[in-house]
């Protein structure tokens, strides 16, 4: 690695030169095209109940020119020429009109009343797989099925199972979420709506029982343009990340504005990793550092990298002040906004100044002066759900979903729940309870219902809801359903375990908050990259201050995704030894008994005498019909 | 022509009804008396094998154990706390619980259930905690629960600080693939049922039953340990309970991977049930001990009681056994503290924890006559089937009594030889309405029994032992009605009789005709059904054979008890010229039905017989057994139909 370190920055130096060049080149030219960047980030946190929050993303940009209703990279030139987005992702994205790409691997459950909101904007345990595809010719279903398959082989994962039989398509939730970020915020509501001309159409399947390992996580590092050799990502080892809590990795692509009239538009492809380390787990001690966590270090910024940080989200005590110490302390200070209870503390280390002084490892530790956390501020989420199987047996069940709002406020949500063919849904035992009542008048709650029943062996069972959670409640739906018995072909090889079925997925605009680890979703990782780091001020100008007073102003939401546990279904199963035998069994029985006892009982013996004449015959065939 | 097709349709007819009549009542005498030997046969050695792990998933005992001496201190320390809460009311008493089990760093919650059965009000709070596994999906959890109260009626302390203990031993791995759910549940059975109705989203809400919804869940149970370790001291040896409500039994995977870790890495002398029986090569003393261990299961397997809370799982499709610690001072193997439970738990869990699929390998249906031994389904069914074929055999016997099977051939002369031509099949007619007129009211009243038992009228007084006297009342009211009934109608239809046969012999003196005069008698055997009391007898016969068999299907001890205990009997008892012999059959069969039972029961365990009555009602309100129902429903009538059988008249 180091022997390869003055090529990186000599390569890094050219690239840079380069996109200089270009910049000043598209500023003469009328087509607008902002430039090309490539953004690290780590984000640490000490979660309350002492595991630590670690978020990794990397954020590249390619920008374009798009004419106004749609985004046409062939028409740009954009899949034409590779310098730091990956050409894999590029020529997938091309081939199967990709408008909107996000993929999720997913270990582990996050535990949203211990955590709060994750700041990765998906965390249902498995693979999830979404996007828009463009329908200009008709041939989504295909291009779907093309972009699974391909997908699958770039990430070793078992996506090309999501058919036709997973896959839906949701009405309300998983919207487009390009073309939108803080500066086209009105822009979005205008025209990226369903009265828009860009016939779009949204794909949506998941893979709850699918295994997140290695094998995934080294092409996902292939992407990056410094893979795992330099910056942040030099932190990523596998044996540690995959001995977590919790591990999410993502890649997210979309086209967003890069400024006001959303003239100028650039692709985003934004990659991110998050696990939470469990510290305390082996000596019980609260303490951490990056090499403790990581096992490895950072030794250098990644050369190719515009900016590249460390964020650390300081815990918020409550009672004494300095019950922690950071080491190093960050030159540039400590940021906090939000006040009071909701004051939250950043400490940020920008690793470009770090290396530009020094050539020693970036080091970084948190001590405790007690051995437990004990005045860390408790964090209560706004809304969490949860789901579960009712009854046992194997003949019927039914499923409750439990939602609790915790929010001082009502708030809307879209609650999405996807359910294999094999579980027959009764709509009509459909009920629901309000804070353990149940409702007559379900129309204030639930404001719209969409209800797609499912069709055997080709399309699952999809139930979506627009609610409205009322302050300080329990909602909870329940719904009953028969199991169904499967064919014996379409039973696992391990056909006693169950089938699994996926998590349902709860959106809701939630009222920001400070102090929660983040608000899910894309954007507001923007805005945090864009305000703390200092991104792209000088390209923005003076739209940063729009941001901040947007941010301060009362009424400002966020968008985030609540995914509860996926469930195991135990339906009738056969017992596949005892057919196997019995049939075995009494064909041989019936074959080596049948006939000889059937002989037995119906064949007539007679002795025939040889010598015997014509008359003895005769009156042999008389006596024979005789008895007849 | 073949065997069959050799014979002509008279003479297949005469070998059947020769069979049916001469051999049928002795062959069903001797399938009894095979019956009989090969049950008594199961507990030898030479009819079971040695249990084995099926399922090879399961891999016991190979996963090195994390619990050490620091565990095991703390587990001595949660020991102390255990002690000094268990002394609180219910409530603070879990709730203290509950702080301990979040201090470890589990997610914890209590679950309150009030259960009001027909004699008695039951309220308690149970405390549990959840485990979640890191990296898991969180689909499938194993259970590890105690009751407040051991089975010597002392506080469970070491069972609920192991539990503890063993939280936070589990909280250092990230090697579990299931979430572990800890369960500390309040009163005997009741608690652990509220939970488990709760956890299956069954909870109830009503004036009888209320449970509380559960706040912290996790997927859907795979297995489960339930932990009986009376008492804070050490222990000779380890207990295995696996008998569940109704006879269900756990997959016999679970006792074999615990036999297989306490003879490797946590050796501890292991045993069935709370009986440690010393080792012997003396033949007939195996023999004895190994029936002993058979009869004991069999008897809770009838009765349909767990022999601990395990037993409540296995209603839900969820394989558990009970561990008890048996402490016998002065027995001769090593004594074991904590330390050795906590490893032996430990290394369970870990053994289930590697279950990919549900068990389903290892047996469901077994008679274990030792903890390494098992009898198999197919060594133990026969006995009742042939018992269940002797009653039918019985039946059909009778059957073809009261339609005077034809047992020679009448040959007719046909041109130069004789042809056999059959007689009628039948040649009497069967009376069936006052066999099934009897066992329909036989029916009416247990039903009616079992809702005067089961429902709660609010009358001043009331106590169960007072019901079922007035069933008492009832039934035999039911009895002397239709006993003196028949006998009325036996008188009248004999004077009737008598009359025609007057008025037959005064016209055959008339005419005269030597040919006529035999079809004369036929006809007149023709007219005269058979006696009520065989038709009765047929009946009974028939419905214990269809009840055996079945109930063998579902469970297998009930079926044989019912069986051995009425087949004698039943097929013996007739109503007899000699009114005493009548008598005291009724006797013999009054002492077998449910009262009489009863009384056996509270004499032979020195219990008040309305200990024994709200015993049963108890059992059947809060856990469902069957008892009840069997007893009022099926067993009662017949056994009613029986007594009235053998007063009938002869005639």
């Amino acid at each position: 690695m180091r022997a390869s370190s003055p090529c990186l920055l000599l390569l890094s130096g050219a690239v840079l030169t380069l996109l200089a060049a270009a910049t000043t080149i598209t500023d003469t030219i009328p087509i607008l095209k902002a430039p090309e960047a490539f953004h690290e980030q780590l984000v640490l946190k000490p979660l309350n109940d002492g595991s630590v929050y670690s978020h990794f993303q990397f954020t590249t940009h390619i920008g374009t020119m798009m004419d106004d209703d749609h985004f046409d990279g062939a028409a740009s030139n954009l899949f034409k020429h590779y310098n730091l987005f990956p050409r894999s992702i590029g020529q997938i994205l091309h081939s199967f009109e990709v408008e909107e790409l996000h993929l999720t691997f997913t270990q582990g459950r996050w535990q949203y009343s211990d955590w709060g909101y994750p700041l990765a904007p998906s965390a249902g345990t498995g693979v999830e797989l979404w996007a828009w595809l463009n329908n200009d010719k008709r041939q989504i279903d295909e291009h779907w099925k093309g972009l699974t398959n391909t997908l699958s082989g770039l990430f070793c994962a078992s996506l090309n199972f999501i058919d036709d039989t997973i896959t839906t398509e949701p009405k309300l939730s998983f919207r487009n979420e390009g073309l939108y970020n803080t500066h086209s915020a009105p822009y979005i509501s205008t025209h990226n709506d369903n009265n828009s001309t860009i016939p779009r159409k949204l794909r949506y399947g998941s893979l709850p029982h699918e295994n997140v390992c290695t094998e995934n996580l080294t092409p996902w590092i292939k992407l990056l343009p410094c893979k795992s050799k330099a910056g942040i990502a030099s932190l990523l080892k596998s044996h540690k990340l995959f001995d977590t809590r919790f591990y999410s990795m993502a890649v997210h692509v979309r086209s967003v504005c890069e400024d006001e009239k959303c003239r100028v538009r650039s692709l985003e492809l934004v990659q991110t990793i998050t696990a939470v380390f469990d510290v305390a787990r082996h000596d019980g001690s609260f303490d951490w550092s990056i090499s403790s966590l990581f096992e490895r270090q950072i030794t250098q910024s990644c050369p190719l990298a515009s900016t590249s940080k460390v964020i650390v989200n300081l815990p918020q005590t409550t009672e004494i002040e300095n019950q922690y110490s950071l080491v190093p302390y960050p030159l540039q200070g400590i940021y906090s906004e939000g006040s009071g209870d909701k004051k939250q503390e950043v400490a940020v280390y920008d690793l470009k100044e770090t290396f530009a002084e020094t050539t020693t490892p970036f080091q970084l530790a948190l001590h405790w002066e007690g051995s437990r956390p004990k005045s860390v501020r408790a964090i209560t989420p706004g809304i969490v759900a949860h789901r579960y199987f009712t009854g046992f047996g194997q003949e019927r069940g039914g499923l409750a979903i439990e939602i609790r709002n915790h929010d001082s406020q009502d708030i809307e949500a879209v609650f999405l729940d996807t359910l294999p063919w094999y579980l027959k849904l009764y709509l009509h035992t459909f009920s629901i309870q309000l804070n353990g009542k149940t409702l007559d008048n379900q129309r204030d709650l639930v404001q719209k219902m969409f209800y797609q029943p499912a069709v055997d062996r080709s399309r699952p069972a999809v139930l979506e809801m627009a609610l409205k959670l009322p302050a300080d409640s329990l909602v909870k739906f329940t719904v009953s359903f028969d199991k169904v018995f499967l064919k014996y072909t379409e039973h696992r090889p391990d056909a006693n375990r169950g089938f699994d079925v996926g998590y349902a997925v709860l959106t809701a605009q939630l009222p920001r908050e400070q102090g929660q680890i983040g608000y899910g979703g894309l954007d507001h990782l923007r805005i945090y990259q864009e305000r703390e780091a200092g991104l792209v001020q000088g390209r923005r100008g003076g739209n940063s201050n729009q941001d901040k007073e947007k941010e301060g102003q009362e009424g400002v939401t966020d968008k985030i995704r609540v995914y509860t546990d996926t469930l195991l279904v135990s339906l009738p199963t056969p017992d596949f030894s005892m057919p196997y035998n019995v049939i075995t069994m009494t064909c041989t029985v019936i074959s080596l008994f049948f006939g000889s006892v059937f002989n037995l009982m119906m064949r007539n013996f007679e002795v025939v005498k040889p010598a015997s004449s014509s008359k003895k015959n005769g009156s042999g065939k008389g006596k024979a019909e005789k008895t007849e | 022509m073949g065997l069959l097709s050799r014979l002509s349709k008279a003479q297949r007819q005469q070998i059947f009804g020769r069979f049916v009549l001469s051999w049928m009542p002795t062959l069903s005498y001797v399938m009894v008396a095979v019956s009989f030997f090969w049950l008594l046969a199961l507990p030898h050695q030479d009819y079971s094998k040695r249990t084995y792990v099926s399922e090879n998933a399961l891999l016991p005992g190979s996963a090195n154990v994390q619990f050490n001496w620091d565990d095991n201190l703390a587990a001595e320390a949660f020991r102390d706390t255990v002690q000094r809460i268990a002394s609180l009311p219910s409530i603070e008493r879990a709730q203290a619980l509950e702080q301990q089990f979040a201090a470890i760093g589990l997610k914890s919650a209590t679950q309150n259930y009030t259960l009001n059965t027909s004699t008695e009000s039951l309220h308690g709070v149970n405390t549990y905690a959840v485990f979640y596994a890191p990296r898991s999906d969180g689909t499938e959890a194993l259970v590890l629960s105690a009751s407040w109260l051991s089975r010597d009626k002392t506080t469970n302390t070491n069972a609920i600080s192991i539990l503890l203990s063993l939280g936070k031993t589990f909280k250092r791995g990230s090697h579990f693939s299931k979430d572990i759910i800890f369960v500390v549940s309040d009163g005997e059975a009741e608690g652990l049922q509220a939970w488990l109705k709760a956890y299956h989203g069954n909870e109830e809400s009503t004036y009888e039953r209320h449970e509380e919804p559960l706040r912290v869940r996790s997927g859907a149970i795979q297995a489960a340990l339930n932990l009986d370790f009376a008492g804070t001291g050490d222990y000779n040896a380890l207990g295995i309970f696996f008998e569940g409500v109704n006879g269900q039994l756990p997959n016999l995977d679970m006792i074999n991977t615990i036999n297989l870790i306490s003879m490797g890495i946590a050796p501890v002398e292991l045993t069935l049930h709370d009986e440690l029986v010393p080792y012997t090569d003396n033949m007939t003393k195996n023999y004895l001990n190994s029936l002993r261990k058979m009869l004991y299961q069999m008897k809770y397997q009838a009765v349909g009681t767990p022999t601990g809370n395990h037993g409540l799982y296995l209603k839900y499709k969820i394989d558990a056994i009970t561990l008890y610690g048996i402490d016998r001072p002065g027995w001769h193997s090593h004594r074991f503290n904590l330390f050795r439970v906590g490893a032996l738990l430990e290394s369970t869990v870990r053994s289930l924890n590697n279950l990919l699929e549900h068990l389903h390998q290892s047996f469901f249906f077994y008679l274990l006559s030792d903890v390494r031994r098992y009898t198999s389904i197919g060594l133990y069914m026969p006995p009742v089937i042939i018992l269940g074929v002797s009653f039918i055999f019985q039946a059909l016997s009778l059957w073809g009594l009261s339609g005077d099977l034809p047992l020679e051939l009448e040959s007719i002369a046909e041109g130069d030889k004789t042809v056999p031509v059959a007689l009628p099949y039948s040649r009497r007619s069967r009376n069936f309405k006052v066999a099934s007129t009897t066992m329909g009211m036989a029916i009416v009243t247990g039903a009616a029994t079992f809702h005067l038992l089961t429902t709660e009228f609010g009358l001043v007084g009331e106590t169960p032992m007072l019901k079922l006297v007035a069933s008492v009342g009832v039934c035999s009211m039911l009895v002397l009605s239709a006993v003196s009934t028949a006998h009325v109608r036996a008188q009248i239809i004999k004077s009737a009789s008598n009359a025609q046969t007057t008025r037959a012999i005064h016209s055959d003196s008339k005419g005269g005709s030597t040919n006529s005069d035999k079809s004369h008698v036929v006809a007149d055997q023709e007219l005269t059904p058979a006696a009520d009391w065989i038709m009765l007898k047929t009946l009974i016969l028939a419905l214990s054979a269809l009840i055996v068999t079945t109930l063998s299907a579902l469970n297998f001890s009930l079926a044989v008890s019912m069986g051995v205990l009425i087949v004698l009997p039943y097929m013996a008892f007739r109503p007899s010229r000699w009114t005493v012999v009548s008598i005291v059959e009724a006797l013999i069969l009054l002492a077998i039905s449910p009262p009489g039972l009863m009384m056996v029961a509270s004499w032979w365990y020195a219990k008040d017989p309305s200990e024994v009555l709200s015993w049963v009602l108890r059992e059947y309100e809060i856990l469902g057994t069957w008892l009840l129902p069997t007893a009022c429903f099926i067993y009662w009538p017949l056994n009613l139909a029986a007594v009235i059988m053998v007063l009938l008249p002869v005639s």
